[in-house]
């Protein structure tokens, strides 16, 4: 599925001229393919700096107690805005 | 990392004062709203109903928007993180024969160095600003004989106790090698030599 999303229509609308078309043409196209490679991108960089947070927590941190509550917290609400993204993706493309 | 001696003891760790994170949180709280504000604009503008309708039917815009917001707050997330690990890791301990200093400086800058008590001539400290002299923070000098090294104790709660609290740590640090050094001189047979006052 391809959704497209033209911001300079847009912005044509919104200042009361004629409305061009550039969906066809070189307009901003938000395809379900770039959304997902989006999505990707960015969870493969969450990965990796979770991994280096782990990394120094773990290394440097001694087992603290703050520090394993901070962990905690990281992991939860970082969870939580991954499931968000990808239900939010996934009912914009498929809903 | 570093090691401690044998019979060495952490007798206090020190961290900068929490009102060092008050400039990063306060960049993380203008992130998180920025988009918002952006998207309360955008709401204000007038859009035409049939652009209105047109939207709807491409999408639901709601839904893009969501998932933008909650990778854009996966970036603030990390942000934070990253300054409150710069923070937390960035510690001072005080052992019971030395200063050691863990710099944090970055997330991949670690520098670690220590001072012994006996190469201490001198602890000053600097309260500087309206901001620190309420709040009492300030930076701790420790100054060795040799004029390159010095260990800084950037921005640390209550500097004045903790100048106390290394000076009585090094009082003891001395205390406890006279009587070491005592103990190895009579055991050796030599007498100990007299004090410096006479008696």
């Amino acid at each position: 599925m391809n959704v497209c999303i033209n911001f300079y229509t847009f912005l044509y609308y919104n200042y009361g001229m004629e409305g061009i078309d550039f969906i066809e043409g070189n307009g901003v196209i938000l395809s379900a393919k770039i959304l997902w490679a989006i999505f990707f991108v960015a969870v493969f960089l969450y990965i990796i700096i979770s991994s280096i947070f782990v990394f120094h927590w773990n290394r440097y941190g001694g087992g603290e107690r703050k520090i394993k509550l901070m962990q905690g917290i990281y992991f939860a609400v970082s969870g939580f805005l991954v499931l968000l993204a990808l239900g939010s993706l996934f009912a914009f493309l498929y809903s | 990392m570093f090691k401690l001696e044998e019979d060495e003891k952490i007798k206090h760790s020190i961290r900068r004062h929490s009102f060092v994170m008050f400039k990063p949180a306060n960049v993380a709280f203008l992130m998180v709203l920025a988009p918002l504000v952006l998207y309360g604009l955008y709401q204000a503008i007038p859009i035409p109903e049939d652009f209105s309708e047109r939207i709807a039917m491409e999408g639901q815009i709601g839904f893009l928007m969501v998932f933008f917001y909650s990778l854009w707050l996966l970036f603030v997330l990390a942000y934070i993180f990253i300054e409150w690990t710069t923070y937390y890791l960035d510690v001072w301990h005080i052992t019971n024969k030395r200063i050691i200093d863990v710099e944090q400086i970055g997330i991949f800058h670690r520098d670690t160095k220590s001072l012994r008590f006996e190469r201490i001539q001198d602890i000053t400290v600097e309260v500087k600003g309206i901001i620190a002299t309420f709040l009492n923070f300030g930076d701790v000098h420790v100054q060795t004989a040799g004029a390159t090294r010095e260990i800084i104790i950037y921005q640390v709660r209550k500097p004045y106790k903790l100048k106390k609290m290394i000076t009585v740590a090094i009082d003891e640090s001395s205390e406890r090698f006279y009587k070491e050094h005592s103990k190895r001189m009579r055991e050796s047979g030599i007498p100990n030599p007299p004090a410096s006052d006479g008696t």
